[in-house]
């Protein structure tokens, strides 16, 4: 009954005969390509002491986590694509904004089927390890919060997008794929958070971005089960003094490297990342002395993908302010802020349940020791953090 | 009369087939819009246009990429036994290339007979669908392509 019938077999058509009404016949047109997606996602936070994105120490927790994400794009020629995306974000007091995410025309000038190259001009996300690329979109990250010293929430407007250029080169092999891109671009304004950061407390005078140079290289084995990255970003700031400052105009520069590594075998999926970054400071005066303090951070992650469509993982992730000063006793002796604020050691254990291809439930459990990601946003007295804590999240996230 | 009848026992026949073929049955094919010039692709080119990145057929003709839902049994076989690839590597270069705006992602189809419906009706589509192919009378005929992959 259920027999291949295959008629004028010469020129390949086989008919395909079906008990159904025929669909209608629709001509092709540049319009065709458009394509519409997004997100939305929900975070509930409960955590011992210390807050994550809102009061998520009171006894209710915080339902500070909410993001919205659409996007639009169209290819109305096959070298010339034009993508935007919106997002509106709620993370407890750190931001509750909407804002242009990317918004980027493509042009690839060069497409030979093994070999792609191209430009990307407007605003343009930051290629920055496996995970900053589409950080804000759920389904894409490896938990519900990222690797806190690699994809650090208070440096989240300096690392989200730049509006500049970028060449994208890939080029497929017979053991994969490899992808380069280089962009350059100026980072987004708002970076309040990062201020307090920096300086311990709200300066007078402003912080701004200034340029950012960013270069990303990855392969991806043919069947995706490996996958590298090396990812080297060169971010400038300056800081121009207001006219009662104890500080003079000053310079900060960011150099930082990602080492990305992943490697499935069967049900299992081990991803590790590693980033060692130099932050140079200068020219602000006596008041903060030139300094060039290297922060390193790390994770590996486990993830083992269970029946029904259930995935559980382990996860140990380390970031240190200052990888001389790992126990914070220097840091603590020049702020005046707890040892536990210049780094942070998480131990997490998550579950996924992704029922469909639009809804996913995650929960997840973090024991922590240390505070340094914490924003000031949500704990404005670093000295009444504590410095063992624990923090349950739950995220429901649907797409389109 | 009696051709209606036999019909709709075709189709509910062929439902219950589709929903409760075991996967190891499943045999993926690659199929296109009658109006594809194309009758074989190189695995490399299969991959290129799943992979969204190549976007004419050699006539010029813009490629439009459907697809099952992850979940499906049929995806995953196609994926794995055609491509080469693992679905979760499909799942994050189409989401790559979404959210960040850097490409496009094919258009997901709900079930086999959806995909042959559409893609025998629009021009330069490419999908896959099983091997075993149904039997039927004269209501509603689908053309697609059937392409070679080597």
């Amino acid at each position: 009954m259920f027999s291949l019938l295959m008629l004028n077999k010469p020129l390949r058509v086989v008919m395909l005969l079906l008990a159904l009404n025929s669909g209608h016949v629709s001509a092709n047109s540049a319009f065709d390509t458009f394509q519409l997606h997004g997100f939305v996602n929900q975070g509930y936070f409960i955590s011992s002491n210390n807050n994550v994105f809102g009061k998520s120490s009171s006894n209710n927790g915080s339902l500070g986590l909410t993001e919205v994400g659409i996007n639009a794009s169209i290819r109305p020629f096959s070298q010339l694509g034009f993508a935007v995306q919106g997002i509106y974000r709620k993370a407890g007091a750190l931001n509750d904004e909407a804002q242009i995410d990317f918004a980027l025309l493509d042009w690839t000038f060069h497409n030979t089927g093994n070999t792609q190259a191209g430009i990307r001009l407007g605003r343009i996300k930051n290629p920055i390890g496996f995970y900053n690329e589409t950080r804000d979109m759920p389904f894409t990250r490896p938990s519900i919060l990222l690797p806190h010293g690699i994809y650090f929430e208070r440096l989240r407007n300096l690392y989200l997008s730049a509006d500049g250029a970028q060449l994208y080169f890939n080029q497929s092999t017979s053991i994969g794929d490899f992808n380069l891109k280089i962009s350059a671009g100026k980072p987004l304004d708002d970076i309040k958070e990062l201020e307090v950061a920096f300086f311990s407390f709200d300066a007078p005078g402003t912080l701004k971005p200034k340029d950012a140079y960013l270069t990303k290289l990855e392969y991806e084995s043919s069947s995706g089960a490996t996958r590298l990255a090396l990812s080297y970003v060169d971010l400038n700031l300056q800081y121009d003094k207001s006219t009662h400052d104890v500080f003079n105009d000053g310079d900060i520069s960011i150099n930082l490297f990602i080492l990305s590594a992943q490697q499935n075998i069967d049900k299992f999926t081990l991803t590790g990342e590693y980033l060692w970054q130099e932050s140079s400071v200068s020219n602000f005066g006596v008041f903060m002395p030139d300094s060039k303090p290297i922060s390193e951070s790390y994770f590996i992650q486990g993830d083992y993908r269970l029946p029904h469509n259930l995935q559980i993982s382990l996860r140990y992730d380390v970031s240190y302010l200052n990888k001389d000063d790992k126990d914070g006793d220097m840091y603590s002796a020049l702020t005046g802020r707890p040892k536990h604020a210049a780094y942070i050691k998480d131990t997490i254990v998550g579950l996924r349940w992704m029922p469909s291809n639009q809804w996913m439930v995650r929960a997840e459990y973090h024991l922590v020791d240390g505070t340094s990601v914490l924003s000031h946003a949500d704990n404005p007295d670093a000295n009444t953090s504590n410095k063992n804590w624990d923090l349950f999240v739950l995220q429901l996230s649907y797409r389109f | 009369m009696i051709d209606k009848l036999i019909n709709k026992k075709i189709l509910t026949i062929l439902l219950l087939f589709f929903i409760h073929k075991p996967s190891a049955l499943l045999a993926a094919d690659v199929i296109a819009s009658p109006n594809v010039q194309t009758t074989s692709l190189s695995l490399n080119q299969l991959r290129h246009i799943f992979f969204m990145r190549v976007q004419e057929w050699p006539d010029g003709t813009p490629i439009k990429v459907y697809v099952l839902n992850d979940n499906n049994e049929l995806h995953k076989q196609f994926s794995k036994e055609k491509l080469g690839v693992f679905p979760y590597k499909l799942r994050r270069l189409w989401d790559r290339n979404i959210f960040s705006g850097t490409g496009q992602a094919p258009t997901v189809l709900d079930n086999e007979l959806d995909m042959i419906k559409i893609i025998s009706a629009s021009q330069g589509g490419i999908g896959y669908a099983s091997k075993t192919i149904i039997n039927g009378s004269s209501q509603g005929i689908f053309n697609v392509l059937f392409i070679d992959v080597e």
